[in-house]
């Protein structure tokens, strides 16, 4: 599979039955299996950003691209399928993100009305596994919020953290991409 | 009350108090009490599968991996002690199952509900395959990859 000089894909997500990746250098395509190729969008302009990790989440059927640094929370973006463009959202409304602890592996999710499950909107929760704290961000300006101490369950040993959404199940339509 | 002593027919609202008090790993005794209490034990697996409640999967690496949920809000942790004798490294959870590599080059699916594993031997060969595995673990239908390998 090559992506010329689209750049590296760094993450994707299933999105309206496709597959959606993203690279380094914030380029969007959508993958397909029967041909193990990447068509990318023709977006009119991208983030001028280095040095970051980008995640793509699905979020009610929305495109979000997260640019995190050192497990912090750059900037989110929304992908506007009517403009093609990347949208910089100033709040994240009533959503909240959840980050894992592994900026490079870790999946990203968002939850809408998250007020509902006794977590804040417009936040971002990032997982510091190495102190074992959950940091939480306001979604608007970035600032960290409050720091949430987890429970070690099984005494001091090495701690991973993973968030868990169990309703989560994809499915892909390969016939939506030739 | 003979009745209810009889057949073990307590009401579900009261099963559901019962089970909220315990532990992840006390729904297995839970449900081997009568049919009753495993047919709200299944109902219960199904709403826990189904929840879009955020939990945290939390992996202690002590002597092997133990593994527990946390709920944030709620300050509190379901453990897994059940998930012990596999011996395995988790690699994400997707579907209702967590998946799991061992070290002989095989990857598990365990379902936490009912914890039957299923064994894919020898599907880790290279690392291309295990770029593989990890992609289509974390986004696909598992039935559809457990029917492909089988």
């Amino acid at each position: 599979m090559t992506t010329g000089d689209q750049g590296r894909v760094v993450d994707f997500v299933v999105l309206h039955n496709r597959i959606y990746v993203v690279t380094h250098k914030t380029n969007i395509g959508i993958l397909s299996l029967n041909s193990a190729n990447i068509k990318f969008l023709k977006l009119k302009s991208t983030p001028n950003v280095a040095f970051s990790h980008f995640r793509l989440v699905n979020c009610d059927e929305q495109l979000l691209v997260i640019d995190l640094m050192f497990e912090e929370i750059r900037n989110v973006y929304k992908i506007d399928f009517s403009t093609m463009n990347y949208v910089k959202l100033n709040t994240l409304g009533d959503i909240a993100l959840f980050v894992g602890s592994d900026s490079d592996r870790s999946n990203c999710y968002a939850l809408s009305n998250p007020n509902r499950w006794g977590y804040e909107r417009n936040s971002v929760y990032v997982i510091d596994h190495l102190s074992a704290i959950c940091n939480v961000y306001s979604g608007g300006d970035k600032k960290l919020q409050k720091r949430i101490t987890l429970q070690a369950s099984h005494g001091t040993s090495f701690l991973k953290f993973e968030w868990c959404f169990r309703h989560l199940q994809y499915d892909i339509n390969y016939s939506l991409v030739e | 009350m003979k009745k209810v002593e009889e057949n073990c027919q307590l009401p579900w609202d009261v099963l559901d108090i019962i089970s909220k008090a315990l532990d992840f790993d006390d729904h297995f005794q839970f449900a081997g009490v009568c049919k009753n209490w495993r047919a709200f034990h299944e109902n219960y697996g199904r709403n826990f599968l189904a929840s879009q409640e955020p939990l945290l999967l939390q992996i202690s690496d002590h002597v092997e991996e133990l593994y527990s949920f946390v709920s944030i809000p709620d300050q509190k942790v379901y453990h897994l002690e059940m998930m012990k004798g596999f011996l395995c490294s988790y690699v994400t959870f997707s579907s209702g199952y967590f998946i799991t590599t061992k070290c002989n080059n095989s990857f598990m699916l365990i379902n936490p509900l009912t914890m039957p594993c299923l064994l894919l031997a020898n599907a880790l060969r290279n690392l291309s395959w295990w770029f593989y595995v990890n992609v289509v673990c974390m986004y696909f239908n598992l039935e559809i990859v457990v029917g492909l390998v089988i």
